[in-house]
């Protein structure tokens, strides 16, 4: 800020003054892209020391519920709506609050407006440093974040610009009061609310602060040029003023390094939670209870298997639960005995939008629990050619296989199948081990195959004579923190990432047999190269191998691309 | 014959009715397609699908690429004991290509197919 206005002040006082005035009101006044950006930028800020607040907290077991400052904030969100109080009331310390506030020296708390809400934060960071030590300097709360509080205040709550900073103000406040109940995994879930917000937030800001600088430039459209004023007011722009170039172009330089939306944008993922990702339950209904299933030692895992859907992206995972368990019913193994699936066949689930889609983010399900095989890769591997830790943990302990007859969540086998065990012990004689035992399956929900496909109809694949149709980078993102987090957490012998497509046919294709692959993953086979190298970026303390299929071994839509 | 015996019996015609009305419903939804009827697909697929398969001209170009002649299927019918109301059939032609088609009851009782399922 201070930079800004030494240089405001180096412009002289005839030509230039028209100039000034302008750059003034964007300081001052607020421009559409400003104006935005600021209120951007104060509640990116706000969110990062949350995360900040929220992880050091956990770190250091604090509790906050015993923070004054926190809970006048709680207290004074009350006054921004009222409809809170019952909610209030839940909280201890607020409780305790209205019990007590007859005293003379409790004080009654007053309305807060969103100005009020970044003050106290400011204060919170100022006496609490240890809470929000992961921040950076230009990410502390300072006086332009202020003014551009106030001037969201100066909107009326009737209107809708008015009426949604209130709304954030208070999921603010929310997010403050899971702090005060130690609810951290809840503040999670806010931060992920709070952003959303944020976005309606913005559309508004923009909305009415376009009238505002539309108004305003127009008295000012004679002074600078269209790159000043950049593409969306061009056809303001007139004459440029030569002689203010440099000062000019150096003002615009420190407003845009100040307002660095995309520098706050990327790191507006928690950047203190070490590339973590929240793995959701999902207690999902009608499981198969006839239908036996295998627990393995997580530590055999070496492999992560990628696949699609092939349903719409809005797919929930009980309804692709649904499908396996009814399609495989009545199936039948090579020996005509009865073998139906437990339960969805893969151990996680991401739910993400197309590329180019929009921006809501991907959320993680837990699909088969860490320690049951999955049902997803099909075909075998060779023992030899395994992670050594994993080969050696799969020597070292057998699976058990059963059934779950009394039906308890938790998934304990009750009733033990010796034949799937005697399968087990043969094919480790033969050199080999069922590929969904060594591997967890990563399904990434939708259909990122043409309509057309096979000869056959695929009704929600991408139309087969258009564009073909990508995993956004977030859910990509998602997958690598996933990956990251099983093996820091849940398979730590977890080393390579593969395709479905060549879990399915490598055996084969490597002895230089036929092949029978599969068109899964569909076009995520042209991101995996892009998958592998966010896994590395998220987590680079660890080695991974990229082993995808050969071009010339996937489905020939896909040898197109 | 017994009382109970009568309500068994009348319990397999049932059965035995409802069966057939699904593989009628799954074979004239594969006849219409090899016989590239859009008409006739329409009795046995449902709205929602209906329009799916006509967005950006799908069955259309479909049809371009699938050769108009009747074929011979064999049907696997699976009515779900644990999902309520999710009927799976799988119809496989001369080829060996196999079609998998979810099949569910609308308001009027009737059954149409409301999804092509890629099973692999």
């Amino acid at each position: 800020m201070i930079t800004i206005f030494i240089s405001l002040g180096a412009f002289s006082m005839n030509a230039s003054d028209t100039c000034k005035s302008l750059l003034g009101f964007i300081h001052k006044e607020l421009t559409v892209d400003n104006f935005e950006k600021s209120v951007d930028r104060m509640n990116k800020k706000m969110v990062l020391a949350l995360i900040s607040a929220a992880n050091e907290s956990d770190k250091l077991g604090v509790k906050l519920s015993k923070d004054p400052e926190l809970l006048s904030l709680l207290e004074s969100m009350k006054h921004i709506d009222p409809n809170l109080e019952s909610f209030l009331l839940e909280n201890q310390n607020f409780r305790s609050y209205n019990f007590w506030k007859w005293l003379p020296f409790i004080k009654e708390p007053h309305r807060v407006s969103y100005q009020e809400v970044v003050h106290k934060w400011k204060d919170l960071q100022v006496k609490r440093p240890y809470l929000f030590k992961n921040l950076e300097d230009k990410h502390a709360l300072d006086e332009w974040d202020t003014k551009t509080a106030q001037l969201l205040d100066s909107y009326p709550t009737d209107s809708s610009l008015g009426e949604s900073a209130d709304k954030t103000a208070r999921l603010f406040k929310n997010a403050h009061q899971e702090l005060v109940d130690d609810s951290l995994t809840d503040s999670k879930q806010l931060i992920i609310h709070l952003k959303k917000n944020i976005e309606e937030l913005h559309k508004e800001v923009e909305k009415s602060a376009k009238d505002l600088l539309l108004q305003s430039l127009d008295d000012y459209k004679y002074v600078c040029s269209s790159k000043d004023l950049g593409p969306k007011f061009h056809q303001l722009a007139c004459g440029t003023q030569e002689n203010l170039r440099p000062v000019l172009d150096a003002t615009l330089k420190d407003i845009s390094d100040i307002l660095d939306h995309d520098y706050l944008y990327s790191h507006a993922n928690p950047p203190s939670s070490g590339g973590r990702i929240k793995i959701r339950d999902y207690d999902y209904k009608n499981i198969n209870h006839a239908a036996s299933y295998c627990k393995r030692n997580p530590n055999v895992v070496d492999t992560v298997v990628i696949h699609h859907s092939e349903t719409q992206n809005t797919a929930s995972p009980q309804l692709i639960h649904n499908i396996q368990v009814v399609a495989h019913e009545d199936s039948v193994d090579k020996n005509g005995k009865a073998s139906p699936w437990y339960m969805i066949a893969y151990n996680y689930v991401v739910s993400a939008e197309y590329e180019g889609e929009g921006k809501e983010l991907p959320k993680v399900y837990r699909g088969r629990p860490k320690d049951m095989k999955g049902a997803h890769a099909g075909g075998y591997v060779d023992i030899d050619k395994m992670n050594p830790e994993a080969k050696k943990a799969l020597f070292n302990s057998s699976p058990s296989c059963g059934l779950n007859t009394d039906k308890d969540p938790s998934h304990i086998i009750d009733v033990q199948d010796y034949r799937a065990q005697r399968t087990y012990q043969k094919n480790l004689n033969k050199g080999i081990a069922s590929a969904n035992l060594t591997s967890v399956g990563v399904l990434v929900i939708g259909n990122y195959a043409p309509d057309i496909v096979n000869n056959a109809l695929n009704p929600t694949g991408y139309p087969s004579d258009g564009p073909p149709r990508f995993p956004s980078t977030d859910a990509l993102r998602s997958s690598a923190k996933l990956i990251c987090q099983l093996r820091r957490d849940e398979h730590p012998n977890l080393t390579k990432i593969t395709d479905h497509n060549y879990i399915k046919i490598k055996r084969n294709y490597e002895k230089g047999k036929r092949y029978a692959g599969t068109y899964c993953p569909g076009t995520v086979y042209l991101k995996m190269q892009k998958l592998y190298e966010l896994t590395k970026e998220e987590c680079p303390e660890f080695d991974f191998t990229l082993d995808i299929s050969p071009k010339e071994t996937v489905c020939p839509f896909l040898r197109k691309l | 014959m017994s009382f109970f015996t009568k309500i068994i019996i009348l319990f397999i015609s049932f059965q035995a009715f409802a069966k057939s009305n699904i593989q009628d419903v799954a074979l004239g939804y594969m006849n219409s397609l090899d016989s590239h009827n859009k008409e006739e697909l329409r009795k046995y697929v449902s709205k929602d699908l209906y329009i799916k398969l006509n967005k950006n001209d799908l069955i259309d170009r479909y049809f371009k690429k699938r050769s108009k002649k009747k074929r011979k299927y064999k049907v696997k019918i699976t009515d779900s004991k644990l999902v309520k109301g999710f009927v799976l059939v799988r119809l496989t032609d001369e080829k060996g290509e196999t079609q998998s088609l979810k099949l569910v009851k609308n308001k009027q009782g009737e059954y149409k197919v409301q999804e092509i399922l890629h099973l692999d």
